[in-house]
Parts: C-alpha cells; sequence; structure tokens
C-alpha cells in the first residue's frame, strides 16, 4: 500500500562528493582524536612489520650462527613488542569507538532538532515510521562505516601508499607492472559501485517503507483486529519485506563477486611479477631476493585493498543512508522565526485577521477573505459545519501553517514578525485531536517542565475537574499512563490536555477547539462555570459544536466552507433567522 | 598459491614460469568461483532468514492480545524488529561465513604443523587454553552490555517515535527545547552504554593478535634452541613460524564471530520474548461457525478490569489460584465493569450514556473481545462470544471506536478496509458500496470536493482531515463493511449538530434489522432508542426507554434537564 511516494524514490544523482564532505565535516570537531587514532593505527602497522624483523634478526645472527647468547634478549624484545602492541591496539580500537559513538550522536542530535523546525505540512506528508528510521535505523547503519570504516581506511591508504613508494625505489619497472593491474581493479570497481550505489538506495527506501508500515500497523492495531485485516495486512507486509529482501538479494551476488574479484586481480598481479620477474630473475637481470620482496609486498599491497572490499557492502549502504540523512538535513523549513523578531515585552492579545486566504495545498482554498477583530479580553466562537474550517483559523494563528493573502496581526503587528517561540508561548491551546505522551499524569500536563510545580498542576486540574478521577488512580498524580495515555479513556485524556493549557498559563490567548467535545455535560457545565473567571481575563477563541458551550462569548462567527457567513451576538444571530438559527433550531428541536 | 611460490622458489631455473603463473591464476580462479558460491549462498540464507522472521514477527503481532500494546511502547517493538533483527541476520550470515573460513583455515593449519613437528606444535598451542576462558568471560560480559545496549536503542526509538507523533503539541507548548534535553539524555545514555560495551569489544583483536603472538614467542624461543641443539632444521623453523602466523588471523576473526554470536542472541532472546507471547484472545479449536449473525447480544452478569501485562506474569503462574480468588471475591477488586448484564435483542437500537470514564468504551470493547471479561459471559446469538470463531464475530460487527485509527491510505482503500468481499465484487458494485456508505455518513459531498476525490491520500491517523470528517470517515468504514451489529462510540463528538442529526435519521433508515449500539454524552443523540443504559462507575445504574428513564428520577433525567436547561436559556437570550 505504501507506495514510494515522495522523496522515496531513488533517484540516481551523483552527489557523492558532497556526501564525503559532509560526512568529513562530522569528523571536524575530532580532528585531534581523529588524528590520533590514526597515528596509533601506523604505529600498531609498525609494530606488525617490527615483530618479523625481529624473527629476521634472530634467525640471522643467533639461530643461524648457533650464538645463544643475547638470544633471550631477543626473544623478551619479541615479547615487548607483541605485548606493546596488544596495549596500543587496544586503545586504537576502543578511540576509534569513541570516534564514531561521537559523530552518530551529533548525527542524531543534529536530525533529531531539525526535523522539529520542519513546519507541520511536513509531518502531513511523511509518515512517522519514515522520519524515525531517519533519527534510528539510518543513523544505525553509518555505525559501523563510521566505527571503524573511516579510521581503517585513512590507515588503509596511508599503508598503500607506503607500499607504493617502497615498491617504487626498489624496482621501477616491476612496480609499474603491478600498478598496471590496478586498472582493472579500478575498472572493476567503477562498475561494482555503480551498480551496487542504485540497488542500496532502493534498499534504504524498502527499510524506511518496511518501517513506515510497522510504525502504522502497531498504532492501528485494535482497528487491524477489529476489521479482521490481519491476513491482508500480513500480505501487504510480506510483500514490503519481499521487496526488501529482493533489493539485497541483488546485492548480495555483487557484493559475493566483488570480493573473489579482488582476490583474482592481486593473485594476477604475483603471476605477472612471476612471469616477468622471474625471466628476468633467471637472465639474471633481477636478484631471487627482490622477487620475493615483491611477491611479499604485493600480498601487503592487496591486503587492505580486499579488507575494502570485504566492507564495500557495509560502505556503500552508509552512504545511501548517509545520502538521506543529509537529504533531509537539507530541506530548510519553511516556517521560521524571522530575522530580527519583534521584542515582545508584553502582549495584550488584540487579534485581527485582514482577507487572510490560506490554503493547504495548491489552490483549493481552506478560507477564504476572514476578516474580523478580536479585542483584547474579548471571546470569540467559530461555529459551522464540519470540514468548515474553524481548525485551520488555529492552525494559521499560531503558524502551524502559513497564509497564502492577507494579513494576521497581534497587537497590530504581523505574526510573521515575532519569533516564532514568543507567538506561540502567549497561545494556549485545548486541541481538538488529544495527544499524551507515556508518562506520568503530572509531566504529562506540565510538560517536563520543572519549573511549574504539583500544587499548580494540582490546581489546574482541580479546575477542569480532572482532579477526582486522578486522586482514584493507583498512583495518582505519577500514574504511568502509557503511550498516547492509553490507560484513560478519552474524555479523561481530554481533561489532562485541557489542564495542559490552563497549567501553561497563557496571560493572553485562550484557544479551545472542540475542549469539552468527549466529557459528560455534568463536568462540562462544572468547566463552564470555571472558565468565565479565565475569560474575563483573557482573549479567547472557543470552536464547538455544542452551542451550549459558547454561550458566555462576546461575538460569535459562523463559517461555512471557508467563509465567514454571519457574525454577531447570539441573540442578534438568532434573530436574524440565517444559518446559526438553523443550526440552533436543529439542536433544539433534537432535544426535545 | 603458497605451493606454487614454494615451487617457483624451489627451482627456479628450468620452470616453465608461464605455467606457473597461469596455474595460480587458475587456483585463484577456482578458489574465487567456490568464495563466490559461498557468499552468495550463506548471505543469502541470512536475508531469507531474516525475511520470515520479520514477517512472521508481524503476522504474531498482530495476533497479540491489546493489552500488550497498551504495555509496549510502539517504537520498542519497531527496534525488534529492524535492529536486534539485523543482529541476528549479521549472526546468520557474515557470522557463520567467517566461522567456517575460520575453522577451515584453523584446521588446515594445524594439520601441516602437525605434520611438520608435533612437539613444537604442542608448545606453541600453549597459549590457546587461555582462549576458552577468556572467550567465556568476556562473553558473559559482552552479553549483558549488548543488552543494555539494545535496551537503550529501544528506549531511544521509541522516544523518537512519540516525540514526531506528537509533534504538535511539542509545537504549540514551545516545548523543542525539553523534547531535544530529554532525546539528549537517552542518546548520551546510549553511546555510553555502547561505549562500555566497546571497552570489552575493543579487547578482543588485540587478544587474539597477542595469543598469536604468544605462539610465535614460544616457537621462536624453543624452535631457536632446537635449530640450535639440531633437532630442528632450518627450514623447518622458518615454515613453522610462517604456519603460526598464519594461525593469527582466524583467530582475530573468531574473535569478531563471538562478538557477532553475543549480539545475535541477545537479539534473538529479544524477539523470542515477543514471539513467545501466547495470544490470548483466539478462536477456539472447535469454534462455532453461525452461517448468519442476527445480532442478539447478551450480557450476563459480566465482571472486567485491565491487567498490565507484569500483572498478567504472575497470574499465569498462579493460574489457578488466582482465578479461585477472582471467583471468591467478586464484589471487592477494582472492577472497572461491575455484574453487567444487558439483553439486546436483534435489530434494536440501545443507547449508552454516561459520566467520564464509567466504562462505556470498556464495555463495548468486550463485544469484539479485544479484551475478554475475567468473570460471566457475553453471548452472540445465544453463542458464548469466546466458543465463537472470531474472525466471524469481528466481521459481523462494526465498531467505531471512541478515536478512530485512520490509515495512510486514499480514502477510497479506507473505506473497504474491513470489506472482505471486495474481490467478489464488479467495479461498479464497489464504487457503489463506498459512495452509499459516504453518502450515508455526510461525507460524499466534502469527498467529491477534495482534488483527487475518493482517491485522495489521507495522512497518518487521518491528519490532513477535519476532526468531523475523521469519525465520519470511520462510520462509513464501518458501514461498508455491511455489519450485523453496529456500534458507534460517541461519533458525533465532533460533528455540528446539524449533519449529525441528518446521519442518525439516515442510519435509522439504513440500519433497521441491524442491531445498533450508540454511546452519546448527548441525550438527544439516544433518545429514541429502544433501550438506553445509563452507566456510572462501572456500573449500569438505569436501564429503560426515554420516557421510563425520566421517570425514574435518576441520573438520566438530571442530565436531560441539564442539557435542556442550557438550551432553553439560550432561547430566553
Ligand atoms: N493538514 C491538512 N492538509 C490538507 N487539508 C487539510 C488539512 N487539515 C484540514 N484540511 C482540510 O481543510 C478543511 C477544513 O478543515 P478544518 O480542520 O479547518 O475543519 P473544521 O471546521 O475544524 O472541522 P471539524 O468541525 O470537523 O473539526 C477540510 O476540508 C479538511 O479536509
Ligand atoms: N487499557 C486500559 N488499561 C487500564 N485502565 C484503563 C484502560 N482503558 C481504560 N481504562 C480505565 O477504565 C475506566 C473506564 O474507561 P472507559 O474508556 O471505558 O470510559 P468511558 O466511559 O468510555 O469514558 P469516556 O466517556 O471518557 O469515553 C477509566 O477509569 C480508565 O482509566
Ligand atoms: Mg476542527
Ligand atoms: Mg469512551
Amino acid at each position: 500500500m505504501i507506495e514510494d511516494r515522495h522523496e522515496e524514490k531513488a533517484i540516481e544523482r551523483s552527489i557523492d562528493r558532497k556526501t564525503a564532505q559532509k560526512l568529513l565535516s562530522y569528523i571536524k570537531p575530532y580532528k585531534m582524536l581523529f588524528a590520533f587514532t590514526v597515528f596509533l593505527l601506523l604505529v600498531t602497522a609498525g609494530l606488525q612489520i617490527l615483530g618479523p624483523f625481529i624473527i629476521m634478526i634472530a634467525i640471522d645472527q643467533y639461530i643461524t650462527p648457533g650464538q645463544l647468547e643475547g638470544f633471550l634478549n631477543i626473544v623478551l624484545l619479541f615479547a615487548l613488542v607483541i605485548l606493546l602492541e596488544f596495549v596500543i591496539r587496544y586503545f586504537q580500537q576502543y578511540l576509534t569507538e569513541i570516534l564514531g559513538q561521537k559523530i552518530m550522536y551529533d548525527m542524531r542530535m543534529d536530525i533529531f532538532d531539525h526535523i522539529h523546525r520542519m513546519p507541520l505540512s511536513f509531518f502531513d506528508r511523511n509518515p512517522v515510521g519514515r522520519i524515525m528510521t531517519r533519527v534510528t535505523t539510518d543513523v544505525q547503519t553509518l555505525n559501523e562505516m563510521l566505527s571503524s570504516g573511516i579510521v581503517t581506511l585513512f590507515g588503509d591508504i596511508f599503508m598503500i601508499l607506503g607500499i607504493m613508494i617502497i615498491m617504487l625505489s626498489i624496482n621501477l619497472r616491476l612496480s609499474l607492472i603491478t600498478f598496471s593491474v590496478l586498472i582493472l581493479l579500478a575498472i572493476a570497481t567503477f562498475i561494482f559501485r555503480s551498480k551496487v550505489r542504485v540497488t542500496f538506495k532502493i534498499i534504504r527506501a524498502k527499510i524506511s517503507a518496511i518501517n513506515s508500515y510497522l510504525q502504522e500497523a502497531i498504532s492501528g492495531m485494535n482497528t487491524i483486529k477489529i476489521f479482521g485485516r490481519e491476513a491482508r495486512s500480513t500480505m501487504e507486509f510480506r510483500k514490503l519485506n519481499q521487496d526488501y529482501l529482493g533489493a539485497y538479494l541483488k546485492t548480495v551476488f555483487y557484493y559475493a563477486v566483488f570480493y573473489p574479484i579482488v582476490t583474482l586481480i592481486s593473485t594476477m598481479a604475483i603471476a605477472l611479477i612471476i612471469w616477468y620477474g622471474g625471466g628476468q630473475v633467471i637472465r639474471g637481470v633481477l636478484t631471487f631476493g627482490i622477487l620475493v620482496a615483491f611477491i611479499q609486498y604485493i600480498e601487503r599491497f592487496f591486503h587492505p585493498i580486499s579488507d575494502l572490499s570485504e566492507k564495500f557492502g557495509i560502505l556503500q549502504e552508509a552512504i545511501a543512508a548517509s545520502e538521506r540523512i543529509f537529504n533531509i538535513l537539507e530541506t530548510k523549513p519553511s516556517i521560521t522565526s524571522p530575522k530580527n523578531p519583534v521584542k515582545v515585552n508584553k502582549i495584550k492579545g488584540d487579534i485581527s485577521f485582514e482577507n487572510v486566504w490560506f490554503s493547504y495545498n495548491g489552490d483549493d482554498y481552506v478560507l477564504k477573505d476572514i476578516n474580523f477583530k478580536l479585542g483584547s479580553g474579548q471571546s470569540i466562537a467559530f461555529v459551522g459545519a464540519t470540514g468548515s474550517g474553524k481548525t485551520s483559523i488555529i492552525n494559521i494563528l499560531n503558524r502551524f501553517y502559513d497564509i497564502q493573502m492577507g494579513n494576521i496581526l497581534l497587537d497590530g503587528v504581523d505574526i510573521k514578525d515575532y519569533a516564532l517561540k514568543d507567538l506561540r508561548k502567549h497561545i494556549g491551546i485545548v486541541m481538538q485531536d488529544v495527544f499524551l505522551f507515556s508518562g506520568s499524569i503530572l509531566d504529562n500536563i506540565r510538560l517536563g517542565d520543572p519549573s511549574i510545580s504539583k500544587e499548580r498542576v494540582i490546581e489546574a486540574a482541580k479546575y477542569v475537574n480532572a482532579h477526582k478521577f486522578i486522586e482514584k488512580l493507583p498512583q495518582k498524580y505519577d500514574q504511568e499512563i502509557k503511550e498516547r495515555g492509553k490507560i484513560l479513556s478519552v474524555g479523561q485524556k481530554q481533561l489532562i490536555a485541557f489542564a495542559r493549557a490552563i497549567v501553561f498559563n497563557p496571560e493572553v490567548l485562550l484557544v479551545l477547539d472542540e475542549a469539552t467535545s468527549s466529557i459528560d455535560s455534568e463536568i462540562e457545565a462544572l468547566i463552564q462555570d470555571a472558565l468565565k473567571k479565565v475569560m474575563s481575563a483573557r482573549t479567547t477563541i472557543i470552536i464547538a459544536h455544542r452551542l451550549s458551550t459558547i454561550k458566555n462569548v462576546d461575538n460569535i462567527m459562523v463559517l461555512s466552507h471557508g467563509r465567514i457567513l454571519e457574525q454577531g451576538t447570539h441573540s442578534s444571530l438568532l434573530a436574524s433567522r440565517g444559518i446559526y438559527y438553523k443550526l440552533y433550531r436543529y439542536q433544539y428541536q433534537l432535544q426535545e | 598459491m603458497r605451493l606454487a611460490i614454494d615451487g617457483i622458489m624451489m627451482a627456479p631455473e628450468e620452470t616453465n614460469l608461464l605455467m606457473y603463473a597461469a596455474l595460480l591464476v587458475g587456483v585463484a580462479g577456482v578458489q574465487g568461483i567456490f568464495r563466490f558460491y559461498m557468499r552468495k549462498l550463506l548471505v543469502g540464507i541470512s536475508r531469507k532468514v531474516e525475511y520470515l522472521v520479520r514477517t512472521d514477527f508481524f503476522s504474531h503481532l498482530q495476533r497479540i492480545h491489546s493489552s500488550f500494546f497498551t504495555n509496549t511502547r510502539t517504537g520498542s517493538i519497531m527496534a525488534l524488529a529492524t535492529n536486534d533483527l539485523e543482529a541476528v541476520r549479521n549472526f546468520l550470515g557474515p557470522g557463520i561465513l567467517n566461522l567456517f573460513n575460520t575453522i577451515f583455515v584453523f584446521v588446515s593449519t594445524l594439520t601441516v604443523m602437525f605434520l611438520i613437528n608435533v612437539r613444537l606444535s604442542l608448545y606453541s598451542l600453549i597459549a590457546i587454553p587461555i582462549l576458552p576462558v577468556l572467550v567465556s568471560k568476556l562473553s558473559a560480559m559482552l552479553h549483558t552490555r549488548f543488552r543494555a545496549s539494545q535496551e537503550q536503542y529501544a528506549s531511544l526509538s521509541a522516544r523518537t517515535q512519540e516525540s514526531i507523533a506528537g509533534i504538535k503539541v511539542i509545537k504549540s507548548f514551545t516545548r523543542e527545547e525539553h523534547e531535544k534535553e530529554v532525546f539528549k539524555g537517552l542518546n548520551r545514555e546510549y553511546i555510553n552504554r555502547n561505549l562500555s560495551l566497546a571497552r570489552i569489544r575493543a579487547a578482543f583483536w588485540p587478544a587474539m593478535v597477542f595469543i598469536g603472538g604468544i605462539g610465535i614467542l614460544v616457537v621462536l624461543w624453543i624452535g631457536g634452541n632446537q635449530v640450535v641443539a639440531q633437532t630442528l632444521t632450518l627450514g623447518q623453523f622458518v615454515q613453522f613460524s610462517a604456519y603460526i602466523g598464519a594461525i593469527t588471523w582466524p583467530l582475530i576473526s573468531l574473535g569478531w564471530v563471538i562478538n557477532l554470536v553475543q549480539r545475535g542472541s541477545v537479539s534473538m532472546k529479544r524477539i523470542n520474548k515477543v514471539l513467545d507471547i501466547k495470544p490470548r484472545i483466539r478462536t477456539p479449536k472447535h469454534p462455532i461457525r453461525p452461517k448468519e449473525v442476527k445480532g442478539d447480544i447478551e450480557f450476563r452478569h459480566v465482571y472486567f478490569k485491565y491487567e498490565n501485562e507484569e500483572l498478567y506474569d504472575d497470574y499465569v503462574q498462579k493460574n489457578i489460584m488466582d482465578r479461585n480468588l477472582l471467583a471468591a471475591s467478586p464484589k471487592n477488586g477494582n472492577w472497572i465493569l461491575k455484574d453487567i448484564n444487558i439483553d439486546i435483542e436483534a435489530g434494536t437500537q440501545t443507547g449508552i450514556v454516561g459520566f467520564t470514564g464509567s466504562a462505556k468504551s470498556s464495555l463495548l470493547n468486550l463485544t469484539v473481545r479485544l479484551y475478554d471479561p475475567q468473570r460471566g459471559k457475553i453471548l452472540l446469538d445465544g453463542f458464548d462470544l469466546r466458543t465463537m470463531d472470531l474472525d466471524i464475530l469481528r466481521a459481523s460487527v462494526g465498531y467505531v471506536t471512541q478515536e478512530p485509527f485512520l490509515f495512510s491510505k486514499t480514502i477510497k482503500e479506507n473505506i473497504l478496509f474491513g470489506c472482505k468481499d471486495i474481490d467478489r465484487l464488479g467495479k461498479h458494485e464497489i464504487t457503489e458500496r463506498i459512495e452509499h456508505a459516504a453518502k450515508v455518513s455526510q461525507l460524499h459531498e466534502e469527498i467529491i470536493e477534495f482534488p483527487q476525490d475518493y482517491d485522495t491520500v489521507i495522512g497518518e491517523r487521518g491528519i490532513t482531515l477535519s476532526g468531523g470528517q475523521k469519525q465520519r470517515l470511520a462510520i462509513a468504514r464501518a458501514l461498508a463493511k455491511q455489519p450485523s451489529v453496529l456500534i458507534l462510540d460517541d461519533s458525533f463528538s465532533n460533528v455540528d449538530t446539524h449533519t449529525e442529526e441528518r446521519i442518525v435519521s439516515n442510519l435509522r433508515k439504513e440500519t433497521r434489522d441491524i442491531t445498533t449500539i450508540m454511546v452519546s454524552h448527548r441525550i438527544s443523540t439516544v433518545k429514541d432508542s429502544d433501550l438506553i443504559l445509563v452507566m456510572d462507575g462501572g456500573e449500569i445504574v438505569e436501564m429503560g426507554t426515554h420516557e421510563q428513564l425520566l421517570k425514574t428520577c435518576g441520573i438520566y433525567l438530571k442530565l436531560h434537564q441539564r442539557q435542556k436547561l442550557s438550551e432553553e436559556l439560550e432561547e430566553e437570550l
């Protein structure tokens, strides 16, 4: 069902260098650590070479001549070398891991932070599971590359360069012959990389699709059960899983073929040397020692290369993952605070909408030419059929979305001139769709803000009549309510969300979007009474379908299809016998 | 390959060099082909196992009872299906591949060594006994640290999931910084745990090299002395040290494999924990499969409470004792539902009203067996729900939950979500079914104004729809299923009264022979029902028709008067 919509498409673009640069920029803060680790790596490599060298001396100077004096010393020296290697290699490994983990940490923070700056429209388009994948799985994929890949890569490059220099200095001819095989290697690498690259991009897209499907299915598990969809969901999931498997199996071929080919190429180099160099040895142009040395060097030379080819798959997948990560990091949030935001001392709470036009996408205007003024301390209500655009007005007021035309002013200043924080901090909303976090009730009401005391939380809970049921819970305010507040009834959740808006106590603006829609009329009446007090001091916007909830407001706007069709007080609207009157009649008739 | 080189070294002059070179390449080629197949096979198998386990995991998830999902966070379940599964796969693929390689090289090298000199071989292996001790010690440590790391990853994943799902709240209360702080803590803890893991893991490679090095050391000392004493030729000695060096690499690789095994086993355990959960709610062995469900519903002395997963573990252990306990004390215990007795006749309409948290939704959840009651029974058409085929039961009930969950599919796919018979229907009939359901729930007009009408894709959970649109789409989805029992849990709370009135009257026409149960806070919605239940604190406190209940002078009358009062007040204004 999840087709690869939007950016899931694996488009082959050559942004290799950019990706590499970005990755390197993550290493930058740890330059010293990085350099030190590479240094240790080289030291261990040196020690590794030193070992055989000591044995050589032992053989030539002690064993062959049969001189045992001092032999113990050389053996002890060897022991020292392996001990040293042990210690240094341990630190090198550990430091490499530290480096990798630090980079992963930074990357996760960056992505997390960046996602939280994206506008809501981003979340409309991208399923939670897909966004999650970036923070979790994608970064995880980089793990191996970061924790050992980069350091080894640098170590290997030094190694290869070093060996090349040695080889060149020993014998130019033979070196050139050896290096000629490198061209083959380059061609092989090129072909495989281009083949595998695309596949790995697809793989990353597929795993992301699996994640989003899974995320959604788990969240909607009850619905799947109620609608008896288990078999079909499994089928759909299997399909996604199969696609992923298929893409992987494709890489398995390349991956499996590449490593043996690299080995084959290195053998070819040796064969070439044996054939050519051997001939020269016979003709006496070359010494036997040089030939043996060369063969050994070739083995050493190809070792890091085949090592790299072994990690080739991991590397390619990591690159594909980092491309996706950088893709998201590069997407600039479209709704941001202005460069020089207006300084906010005290907001009065004057709101005015001037010829506001708004659409979620394209030309389908959801709000058309909205005009209204709301003086500080006044209250206003929006009524209208479902889908007429009431919630959308709230969405644009706190800049969840930006409008296309017109102006929205707060205290006479365009809301776009405020820093987002300042704007939103002054608007307390009880949203239509309640969201609670896993954690205690206390933390859900104060959203983890330690500056809000428990007393204030309790006060707010009492205020919305939630205190009674909270007291009945086993752990009271410390009750863990599980993801999305699953252990509460819907009405109870709504009360918690209400308490949250009260406790954050925006001095100015209170917005209630169907805040009591799932609450019984007894509690609602109590809240109504309590609200009167709050409303007198604040500018209030109320959206409600139950007209009884809006009886206290100064002004009522009747919305229909995104336009304000009527406005006035309750009695004046009734008197004009328009839509409001009709709505009202329905409710009244239904009653009796 | 080594043989070929040896050959050249021994008789360089007259050998046909070209032949040797060709032989070398040929051997490498054969070896390469072997390697290729081995890799393809093993890595392929590991991928396939991953696929099978993941699909299995998913289909098992769907069978697990709801309370599991209450107690387990979405993000942690996802971590199992991705990160943990990957660990298992890495063990199966590269892990086993390397294990084979290691064993092969190890055994063949050792054989050659023993052929050359048994005593020296034994000496050189002097350090090997350290290996099992070291490995078992480090492995145990690795195991616990891996588990700690995986668990932390699951928390990280869960937090990320919630933070993204709740982005609207975070933004509107400007809690981004706090959210970041929390995440930072989890993130830091994760890398800390990884580093504590790394402290062990980093030891493996050097330790293995070290063990190999000791071998060389011993060979150097003892072998050297032997050469001097002329019990060993120099050539043998040189060869010997070369072979002992060759053992080091498989040792290193062994260290790596142990690492993968530990990780894989930790993760497999975590996955198995879920796979081992026995679904509590399932179709019995010999289910009753009624051909047609009329829709008679009966509750007989039903007691119910939610059980926590942790509690449940105990519960299983002392299964019988607890059952007795439950049976002994129906009156106390924190029952969510207490002694519920209802008799709903097929084709009638029942309304439920009651205070917030009075367990209305809990009652409805029992009718589709999202949970089973601890005591008493629920009957559908005279059959105990627990004896019925679960699929048939759920297929016959259209349940619109209080917070409907919509999927990020097209509107069409959402409406057809529960229709099992669409494969048999023609295109025209399907369209008709969809549009009919949408019209009854007063959604058709709005949908056709959407850019791609019924093919419009709605966001996850329906975030691109208005509150009322979501509820109506959920109603349409339940209707399209053509159920025998329709249950609406406060499904008009975000719909304006005008639209509600029209839907209710449509439904009345539509559902004449369907059993309907409707929960509402508005008396007006339920007052025409054949039977109205009033709930308070998990009990049915009043029951009857509108008129009867008004005469009872109880909660219902109070609620009614309050609502009427407010309406009249407005009238006077
Ligand atoms: N995020 C979104 N992306 C695209 N379209 C949207 C989005 N949110 C809402 N809409 C559309 O905008 C229109 C107005 O929606 P809005 O939520 O403002 O209605 P409402 O008046 O609050 O309705 P209700 O009373 O049902 O809550 C609807 O047609 C809806 O489908
Ligand atoms: N999954 C759960 N685990 C534990 N307790 C729960 C769970 N779901 C609900 N409860 C508790 O059961 C009680 C009844 O909840 P229920 O959702 O049935 O109430 P309701 O009558 O539907 O309320 P509302 O009118 O708010 O929808 C509440 O006190 C709630 O805290
Ligand atoms: Mg709305
Ligand atoms: Mg409920």
